[in-house]
This record gives structure tokens, C-alpha cells and sequence, in this order.
């Protein structure tokens, strides 16, 4: 089989851990060569999740997971302007619908002090309608915890791979690991040999980010410990009209199993109602089903009567990585080179630059030799927005800015971002443009161009734009 | 029929408030104060902007797109216009109904996106002098409007605006349809524009689709599907029959012996990355069925175009998302008037066009009645003369919604309406009545009532209602 690549390190796996751990390893200065299965960067898991930034205030003590959302969301806070991704600490209020409920809070408050999150506040029920006025009937109670926020799924993991390719990182999509044999290296030292449907990639190390997969990718490589089973999460989007319905992050009693359903806004403008939680074992199965739906239009007419009068614009449903353990699967063969990232469950768009760090560490304890971290390029938005108006770079897309045909001086230097294509998320040919021609990670297809730049994601679902974005996209160009 | 409540502006996440604030940021952005400007240039915009250029008045008309005649001129197949030219193709009725609104002297401009409402702060801008452009009636500017396209940010303050929007169908999340999310799920407007715009886009049409519906527009995807190539195994519909008139279901599903699968509901789409099948499953039925394509088009159950109606505060109706009117086309927003399917999901381009043109001659009246009376600048005293919310009209079961949904007092402006559309959800046999208080003012033939099927009915004279009676009420009676 013919090589595809040599590197000092092969990650695998490019959802938003793997895009994480790629972007720290260019920042190290690390030869990296980085594999996907799928099409995209962010297309897998990481695309559809709830969206929401975790302070890791309600997550299990003493675990590597709250160790990692921890310090995840703290490397964010710093990053998320650098890398131009959308991120709001708005808050989240925690609400108790029951008595039952209602004596939890006080475990929840002691969960989040022994979880180093001290910002929590017992709420009393006027103070919980005081801070969300549109809530249903009957809540008892909640705890605010202000520091929970909502990020952009779509977003980040672009950007953070957008680093890591200007770092010098080099991704090979469609290239899914099929074997991973040890070999011994011209040096004569032993490494990994991962045959891919695209050719053989030689690595020193290899780290294992693949998400649903990471079980399976952990088996070639010659380790057990754990399995996959996939947890459905169902959701539905409302449209931007209903936005103003709900102020924080909605949350429920979490149970042993599963933080709940929640209301959210989105970076987006939008309304979130879900997850659902059922454990499947098809890594395929993400369709949604009619009791999910009804389940979740019954959860957010509860929660906000007034969605009753609003129709959702989108149902979508993702696979948590969830495994038999209640802990991240994250762990290293030091004298095999090998880096294990599995069982990411529902919190890696929070923890993925924590993890990302203790990645680093642990190869490092595995041999890996690397340089004092370096500064790597901001990512650049398109045209005056962003800063920079260096061509082919990404629209940013949350709310808290104004798109691009919103903005004079963006139009004034283009017309091309006064031509709105998207009529619902106002998205201009321009950025259509920049995104199929981004030189980094260009969209391929409609759900690749959705993603980055909302297009088609609105409350007509493509009635306007479908077959204009369709033929572009044909084209490669507007 | 209840009111949505307003959408709150300081969520206004869309145009006004990010927009109005990057424009500020931005410095100046240009006013100008057109007499009227109407939004949406489908047919009952044009035939609006016609109208009123032909009564004097400096009308500007906005449409979003490149391409003026809204969903005619995507539309291949003939039997557009009126009167003896009825068999016209869409694109050549939109071009007709483009070059009279020329003609006439409105201002058509494309790729013209309003973007909201300026707010509150912003409206009083409108006592400034323009930035040229201005109108006979500018003076009296009620609205102001932001507005972006290629040649840079705007702002429009006109003496009154006529919403003109239009509607579309109900995507397949909005009607709760699980399973995949593949490529290949469509709605009737991406196929036609395929079909006359957009060829580049044919990947997404594929060889063998299900549609979803069986009324007008269902059976006209069947033919638009044809013509790219793409066969249709089924229409389905939950509804015991299909809801067009028999030849046009002969002349297109028909002809090619496309079966209509009615009291069906279509309960999964399947597929990873493209179309795999759907499945069907009849009303009460417990056994599903598996129907192989890679293509589903969901077609009709129109709503309304309503995101500017809501931005800007209008009352709508629940049923719809359409905002209220009275029989003078005015919204319960003073200065915005309101025509064509954005008020009625959806009736003909014929119907829009003369919705259109009646509101023209309601804005014209308020216009030279403005000017008579030498009325005060926009606000207070303009809103006490505009009860656009008096005499509600309501619907009852099984009838959907009517427009308008309002009658309005009589006042300045004339009645130009004097009939109303209406839809019934459900088959059923009977009389259209029209009544206030029980004292029924009308009555129809016994008929077979269709959904999704234009109904219609007299709006009551002023004179022969009770003005401080309660609401008007139109209802099917099944006796007699």
C-alpha cells in the first residue's frame, strides 16, 4: 500500500477533540499528520450536539471529565476571541419542577464547591420566574449557575483546525484506519503503521480521537477496556422569532444517568430544546423518531408554554460516545506511543482544549519531544468584520455581531455581501463565496456550507435558497 | 383565532437592533422617503406598484431577490394571468406584470433585502430632511425601514409601506416528519427553480420521488419533476382525498399513472447522506409500509412570509402567521398595509395581483386624505384614526382562517375588499354562514367544502352590521 504520510504524531479522529489536540500539537511545533473517516472537520458527534458551554459545575467529582471541563472552559475563555468563535456565558438556571426535585439543589450546590465551581445560587421560586419570566407553571426552585454559557459547535472545531493546518498540521479526510500495525522504522526504532482506504500513514505516536469510533480504533491498535454504546440525543431547533422566549440555559435536575432536557438559546439566534437519551447500538442510527419529537415538543410547551405557538425549523439528533464507564477513556501505553481519547460522551465541546492539554502531557511522558508552545495565526474573518478582510476566510456566525449584509462598511468593500442569498440567516453570496473558497477547509458540500455559514439553516429550510446554494456549490464558486 | 404576541425587539437578532447598531457604529447611512414602499415584488407587489405609480405617487418597490415576479417566475407550467390570457407560463406572466409596474413608473429594485424595522430611537430620524428621492407625501413618514443590498445600507422612511411578501411551504421539520436528515428532501419551489433558474442545482432532484401533499401545487411538482427527469412514485396525502380539480390531476399524476395514496401519512424519511425511502402508513392503520425513492419533495400548507410582519409588531393570525387586516388591507400597524398570499397562504397569482392592486387604491386614498386633512407628522394622531383591530372576523371549526380577518370602522379609508378567503381543514358537506351575534347576514349554496381549496365569502356592508355588536363569524352549517 502506498504511504500517505510520515509523522512524528498521527492523530486520529477529527471532530472537536481531534481538532483541538492538532491545533495544540502545531502550536508545539509537532509534525502531525491528522485523519478523519468522514468528509469534513467537526461533521461527526461534534456537529450535533446541545451546544452549551459547561463550567463543569454539575459534573462527576473527582473525574478526569470535570478535571477537563474545567479547565477546557478556562483555555476558551482566552481563546474563543483569538479563534473568532462564538461563545456567551449568558448563564444557566437550574430548575426544580418537584418538592422531590427541590431538596436535590442543595446536592447540586455542594457538587459544584467540590467541583471548584463557587459562583452557583440557591434560587427561590419568584427568583427562578424573576430570572426567566416566560417559564411554565410549577417550578419549586433552581440554582443559578452564571458562569454556563452557549458556544458554537459549528465553529469551533473549523477554527481550531483552521490553526492547526496554518500551523503546519496536514489533514486527510476520507481516510478512515482499517489496520494499525506496529513496524519497525527505518531509524530502527518500532511505530505505528495506520492503513487508511487512502494509503498507509507512518507515526511515532498515535493519539485515538475518533468519537464513536474511538473503541474500534482502540481495538486495532491492540487495547480493550472499553465499548461504545451509542446515546441518542434528539433535539429540536425553534426559529429566531421565538429566541427572545427564554434569557439563560434551561436546565433540569440532572439524573444518574443523564443531565436532562434542556431550553437553550443558541449563538445563533435560535431556541434548543433537548436532548433525548436513549442508548442504541447502531453508531449509524442518528434518525430522529415521532415518540422523540413528541417528547420533546411536550418538554418545551412545559418548560415555555409559549412555544406552544411556534412551529420548530429543525429536528436533528447526535450519538454521545457514551461508554459502560462513568469517566473519560482517556489514557496512555506509554511504551507503545499510544494515546487513548475515548468515551467523550456529551461535554467534549467544553473539555476539548483541557483535553487537548493532558494530551500533550501525556505524550510527552511517552517520549514525545516538542517545542515551547508558539503563538499561531489568528483565525481571520472575511472582509471588514473581522479585522483583517484576508480573502477566504470564514463569516462569523453568531448573533451578538451583525452578518455581514448588515454592515456598511463590509458591503461598502464588497457588494458581493450586500447580495443576501440566504434570505432567513442573511447570508450574502459573499461569504458563500469565501467559504467554498477558504484555501484551509473549504466547504464540499451544502451541509459543509451550512456549517459555516448558516446557510439553509433558517425557518424556510432551502425554500429560497436551496437550488441557488445547490448549483454554487455545483459550480465551487458563486 | 388568537393574536401571536409581538416579537420583542430587544431580541431583535435578525435586522433591527444588530443592524440599526452596526449602521450607527458605521456612521451615515442614507435615508430616502419614497411616498410608499411596497415589499415583495411577486405579483400582488407589482400590480400594487403599478397601481399606485399610475395615481402619482413616488412608489418604490424591494424585493429580495435577482429576479422580479416572485413564485410565477420559477414557475414553468402555463395557466397564469386573467381573463382571456390565462395560459401564460409563470415567467411570462411575471415578465408582463414586471413591464406594466415599469411602465407605470415605480421604482423596482432587486436584491434589495429589508432588513427590519428601525427602532423606536431610530424613528424619529424621520423628521430629518431626506437624502433625495423623496415623495409628494415624505413629509409625513410613519415607518422606517432598514434595507441592504449591493449597492450599500439604506434607509427607507415612506409615507406607508405595503407588505407584499408572499408565503411558502412547510418544510419537513415544521410538519414534524422523523428520520434522517439525508439530501434529497425538498419543497416544490427548490424543484421549479431548478427547473427555470438554477440548473446547477439538479443534484439534488433525483430519479424517483415521493411527494408530500395532493393539492395544486403537488400535482405541479409531479410535472416539474417529469420534466428533470425524476418519476414520482406517490403522493400522499392524510386527507381522505386529493384536494385539486380533476383535470389537473389527470394531466399530470394521471397521465402517468401516479397513484394518490389518501388518509396516508407519510411517518419516516430514511437514508444516510442521500434519499433511501420513506414510510407510509394509513390513518388508523397499524402496519406501515416502505416506499423506495431518493427523493421527497413536501409540498404546499402554505404560511405566510410573516418574518417583517412580526419584526415590526403586527397582530397575526395564529392559524396562518398572516397578519390581521381589515377590508381596507390595513395591518394593526398605522401606515402598513398588507396584500396578496403574506394575508392568504396561497391563492392564485390572478388573486394576488387584484389584492395587490386593491391595495393601491387604499394606500392612494390614505395618502390624499393624509394631505387633505393636513395631518399631523406620524404618531399619535395618525394611530387614534387607524382601528384596524375593530369588528374582528373569526372562523369555527372545521374552516381554518379567513382574510381578512378584520373589518375594520370605516374611516378615511375606503373599503376596497369585498370579499374574503377562507379554508377549510377538513371534507365536509354544507353552508358557508355568515353571521354577528347569531343574526346571520349570509348564507351559500350547499356544498362540498375541500381543503386546501379556495373558499370564499361576501364581507358584510358597515350598514347592515351592528357596530357595537361582537365579532362576525363565518361557519359551516350542515343542515338544510
Amino acid at each position: 500500500m502506498s504511504t500517505l504520510d510520515s509523522a512524528e504524531v498521527a492523530v486520529v479522529g477529527a471532530g472537536v477533540v481531534g481538532a483541538a489536540i492538532a491545533r495544540d500539537l502545531a502550536a508545539h511545533g509537532v509534525d502531525t499528520a491528522w485523519l478523519e473517516a468522514g468528509e469534513d472537520v467537526g461533521a461527526g458527534t461534534t456537529k450535533a450536539n446541545t451546544a452549551i458551554w459547561h463550567t463543569g459545575f454539575d459534573a462527576k467529582p473527582g473525574t478526569l471529565e470535570a478535571q477537563l471541563v474545567a479547565r477546557g472552559y478556562e483555555r476558551l475563555i482566552d481563546l474563543a476571541p483569538a479563534l473568532e468563535v462564538p461563545a456567551r456565558a449568558d448563564g444557566a438556571v437550574l430548575v426544580a419542577w418537584d418538592a422531590e426535585q427541590a431538596d436535590a439543589l442543595e446536592g447540586i450546590l455542594a457538587q459544584a464547591e467540590t467541583n471548584g465551581y463557587h459562583d452557583c445560587r440557591r434560587l427561590d421560586a419568584a427568583e427562578v420566574y424573576a430570572h426567566e419570566p416566560r417559564l411554565g407553571a410549577g417550578a419549586h426552585g433552581g440554582v443559578l449557575v452564571p458562569g454556563e454559557g452557549l458556544l458554537c459547535p459549528f465553529t469551533l472545531p473549523l477554527a481550531l483546525g483552521r490553526q492547526a493546518l496554518a500551523g503546519g498540521v496536514r489533514l486527510h479526510l476520507r481516510a478512515g484506519v482499517e489496520h494499525a500495525p506496529r513496524e519497525q522504522g527505518p531509524d530502527g526504532r518500532a511505530r505505528h503503521r495506520l492503513h487508511t482506504s487512502r494509503g498507509a500513514v507512518t507515526a511515532r505516536y498515535v493519539v485515538n480521537a475518533a468519537g464513536l469510533a474511538s473503541a474500534a480504533v482502540n481495538r486495532l491498535l491492540g487495547h480493550e477496556g472499553f465499548t461504545i454504546t451509542p446515546r441518542r440525543g434528539q433535539l429540536l431547533v425553534f426559529d429566531g422569532l421565538a429566541r427572545h422566549l427564554v434569557r439563560h440555559v434551561i436546565l433540569p435536575v440532572p439524573t444518574a444517568r443523564t443531565k436532562g432536557m434542556l431550553v437553550a438559546p443558541t449563538v445563533h439566534g435560535k431556541l434548543l430544546v433537548g436532548p433525548t437519551a436513549e442508548d442504541l447500538d447502531d453508531t449509524t442510527a442518528t434518525a430522529t423518531t415521532a415518540e422523540g419529537i413528541a417528547a420533546l415538543t411536550r418538554w418545551a410547551r412545559a418548560v415555555v408554554p409559549a412555544l406552544a405557538e411556534e412551529e420548530p425549523i429543525a429536528a436533528y439528533a447526535g450519538l454521545r460516545a457514551a461508554t459502560e464507564h462513568r469517566d473519560y477513556q482517556l489514557f496512555a501505553a506509554a511504551d507503545e506511543g499510544y494515546v487513548c481519547v475515548g468515551g467523550i460522551r456529551s461535554t467534549g465541546l467544553s473539555s476539548c482544549l483541557g483535553i487537548a492539554e493532558h494530551v500533550l502531557g501525556q505524550l510527552a511522558a511517552c517520549g514525545l519531544e516538542h517545542d515551547a508552545p508558539r503563538e499561531l495565526p489568528p483565525v481571520r474573518l472575511l472582509g471588514p468584520v473581522g479585522a483583517s478582510g484576508q480573502p477566504g476566510a470564514p463569516p462569523y456566525l453568531g448573533d451578538d455581531r451583525p452578518r455581514p449584509c448588515q454592515d456598511p462598511a463590509a458591503v461598502a468593500s464588497d457588494p458581493s455581501y450586500g447580495r443576501v442569498v440566504c434570505h432567513c440567516e442573511r447570508v450574502s453570496a459573499g461569504e458563500l463565496h469565501a467559504a467554498l473558497a477558504d484555501p484551509l477547509l473549504p466547504a464540499r458540500d451544502g451541509d459543509g456550507l451550512r456549517r459555516r455559514t448558516r446557510a439553509g439553516q433558517g425557518r424556510c429550510q432551502r425554500f429560497h435558497c436551496g437550488a441557488r446554494v445547490d448549483a454554487l456549490l455545483a459550480e465551487g464558486r458563486p | 383565532m388568537s393574536a401571536v404576541p409581538p416579537h420583542a425587539a430587544a431580541a431583535d437578532t435578525g435586522g433591527g437592533a444588530v443592524a440599526a447598531a452596526a449602521a450607527r457604529s458605521a456612521g451615515s447611512v442614507p435615508t430616502r422617503r419614497p411616498d410608499v414602499l411596497v415589499i415583495g415584488g411577486g405579483p400582488a407587489g407589482l400590480a400594487c406598484a403599478a397601481e399606485l405609480a399610475r395615481a402619482g405617487a413616488a412608489v418604490e418597490l424591494a424585493d429580495r431577490d435577482a429576479t422580479l415576479g416572485g413564485v410565477p417566475a420559477t414557475t414553468a407550467h402555463r395557466g397564469f394571468g386573467e381573463g382571456l390570457r390565462r395560459g401564460a407560463t409563470g415567467p411570462q406572466h411575471a415578465h408582463r406584470l414586471v413591464t406594466e409596474a415599469e411602465r407605470a413608473g415605480a421604482s423596482l429594485r432587486t436584491e434589495t433585502s429589508v432588513l427590519g424595522w428601525a427602532d423606536a430611537g431610530d424613528a424619529g430620524d424621520a423628521g430629518d430632511a431626506g437624502d433625495g428621492g423623496d415623495g409628494a407625501w415624505a413629509e409625513r413618514a410613519t415607518t422606517t425601514v432598514e434595507v441592504t443590498g449591493p449597492t450599500g445600507r439604506e434607509r427607507l422612511a415612506p409615507a406607508a409601506v405595503v407588505l407584499a411578501t408572499g408565503c411558502r411551504e412547510r418544510p419537513r421539520h415544521a410538519r414534524l416528519i422523523p428520520g434522517d436528515r439525508p439530501a434529497g428532501v425538498l419543497t416544490t419551489n427548490q424543484v421549479q427553480q431548478v427547473a427555470t433558474r438554477h440548473p446547477g442545482g439538479a443534484a439534488a432532484v433525483g430519479r424517483r420521488a415521493v411527494i408530500l401533499g395532493a393539492e395544486h401545487v403537488s400535482f405541479s411538482a409531479v410535472h416539474t419533476l417529469a420534466s428533470l427527469g425524476c418519476e414520482t412514485a406517490a403522493l400522499i396525502t392524510d386527507l381522505p382525498r386529493h384536494q385539486t380539480l380533476a383535470p389537473l390531476r389527470l394531466a399530470t399524476a394521471g397521465v402517468r399513472g401516479v397513484p394518490v395514496r389518501t388518509s396516508t401519512r407519510l411517518t419516516g424519511i430514511h437514508g444516510h447522506g442521500r434519499v433511501e425511502g420513506v414510510t407510509v402508513r394509513p390513518v388508523g392503520a397499524t402496519r406501515s409500509e416502505e416506499i423506495a425513492c431518493d427523493t421527497v419533495v413536501v409540498t404546499g400548507d402554505w404560511v405566510a412570509e410573516h418574518e417583517l410582519a412580526r419584526r415590526g409588531g403586527l397582530v397575526l393570525a395564529a392559524s396562518t402567521g398572516a397578519p390581521r387586516v381589515d377590508r381596507a388591507l390595513r395591518t394593526t400597524r398605522p401606515g402598513v398595509f398588507a396584500a396578496g398570499n403574506v394575508i392568504h397562504p396561497a391563492e392564485t397569482a390572478a388573486v394576488a395581483a387584484a389584492g395587490g392592486r386593491a391595495a393601491a387604491r387604499a394606500v392612494a386614498a390614505f395618502l390624499t386624505s393624509e394631505a387633505r386633512e393636513g395631518a399631523d407628522a406620524a404618531g399619535a394622531g395618525l394611530a387614534t384614526r387607524w382601528r384596524t383591530a375593530e369588528l374582528p372576523v373569526t372562523t369555527a371549526w372545521p374552516l381554518q382562517w379567513v382574510a381578512p380577518d378584520a373589518l375594520g370602522l370605516a374611516g378615511e379609508v375606503p373599503s376596497v375588499v369585498d370579499t374574503a378567503v377562507l379554508r377549510t381543514a377538513a371534507v365536509v358537506e354544507g353552508r358557508l354562514v355568515v353571521s354577528q351575534d347569531r343574526r346571520v347576514l349570509w348564507r351559500s349554496r350547499r356544498q362540498r367544502l375541500v381543503p386546501n381549496r379556495s373558499l370564499r365569502v361576501p364581507l358584510p356592508d358597515l350598514e347592515h352590521l351592528d357596530p357595537t355588536g361582537g365579532r362576525v363569524e363565518v361557519r359551516v352549517s350542515r343542515r338544510g
